[in-house]
């Protein structure tokens, strides 16, 4: 063992971390070695020192300690309180309602409901519909009919006849 | 701490009345006066209360205790009066013994230590102990002061067992080292 990380170790040593094997070891090492032995016992030395300097006794807490830390701890609860308030999860549900309700309210001077449910996909068009397309000239897919009215023949037709059809 | 998880408030009270002197004592020793180091213990046990609900007991509880005292410990050593702070050697020491607790006979103390550790030396060592590097005072106390193992300071520091030892060792060599100098001897 090299001195050098025998030192390293000599701390641990004395506060009983090291494994038995490894403290055997170094014990061994220190028994032959003046120099590392020495710098044990200055360690050794140095923390029965430092344990008898630091205090152990327990201080003393001051009288209002207790009661300052309650009155601190009620302050954090009702923090939490009001943030859970703030951020309870019924709170976007009831706006998300109330939207909607404003919303199919507002449309009703429009033809009701269906003015809004139907662009929306939420609702089937009326029967109507099919002989006034006028009225869902805002649709994309009723602007672009023409481009479906042979989607079944495209479809089965090859790519590349289709690509020397265009050319 | 688990009940403190469930919502027993009684069990949080039953975990400060247990673990506040350790703590104020344990801060102590990195803010001196005892009014901080109680604002600070505070702190620490509102932080416990607020951290209830992601606690989980993958060590003992005092471990996760003593982490969240030692952040709190450096946090208040980085402010600026304590960066600004000046330790003179061989100024007088503003906080009293009293202040400290010091002046009370230790029970604890094996017969005899502390009759034959001087009051200079014992003074001494506080000095150097404040002159520390904040991660090698807290290995260094949590260690000696508080009786955490190596791997339990390692977890409340959040760091290896390796470091920890690296971190004691060059602590303990230190405070041998200044003790050497002031007392101009080679007996320490």
């Amino acid at each position: 063992m090299r001195c050098y990380t025998a030192r390293l170790d000599l701390t641990a040593l004395v506060d009983g971390e090291l494994a038995p094997d490894r403290a055997a070891e170094l014990r061994a090492h220190t028994e032959g070695c003046l120099a590392c032995a020495a710098d044990l016992e200055s360690i050794e030395r140095m923390v029965a020192m430092q344990r008898a300097a630091v205090p152990r006794a327990l201080p003393e807490l001051s009288l209002g300690f207790e009661t300052r830390l309650r009155q601190r701890l009620a302050e954090v609860r009702e923090t939490d309180a009001r943030r859970w308030w703030r951020t309870g999860w019924w709170k976007p549900a009831t706006i998300g309602a109330l939207a909607t309700a404003g919303v199919l309210l507002a449309a009703a001077p429009l033809g009701g409901p269906s003015a809004v449910l139907v662009p929306l996909g939420i609702q089937d068009p009326p029967r109507k519909v099919a002989t006034k397309p006028q009225l869902f000239t805002e649709y994309p897919i009723i602007e672009h009919l023409d481009a479906l009215e042979n989607f079944d023949t495209v479809k089965t037709i090859p790519l590349e006849d289709v690509l020397k059809g265009a050319s | 701490m688990l009940a403190v998880k469930a919502g027993d408030t009684d069990a949080f009270e039953a975990l400060y009345a247990k673990y506040a002197r350790q703590i104020v004592r344990y801060m102590m020793q990195f803010v001196s006066a005892q009014a901080r180091a109680e604002e600070l213990a505070q702190d620490v046990f509102l932080q416990v209360y607020r951290a209830r609900l992601r606690y989980t007991p993958r060590a003992r509880f005092a471990t996760w205790l003593y982490r969240i005292a030692t952040n709190a410990c450096l946090s208040e050593l980085r402010r600026p009066e304590h960066r600004e702070r000046i330790i003179s050697v061989d100024a007088p020491d503003p906080f009293s013994d009293r202040e400290r607790g010091l002046d009370l006979p230790d029970p604890e103390a094996a017969e005899g230590e502390r009759e034959t550790l001087g009051q200079e030396v014992r003074e001494r060592i506080r000095v150097l102990l404040d002159t520390l590097p904040p991660q090698q005072r807290a290995a260094l106390l949590l260690a000696r002061s508080e009786g955490l193992s190596y791997e339990e300071v390692a977890a409340s520091l959040d760091c290896s067992v390796s470091a920890v030892k690296s971190l004691v060792h060059r602590a303990t060599v230190s405070l041998r080292d200044g003790l050497r100098t002031h007392l101009g001897t080679e007996d320490a």
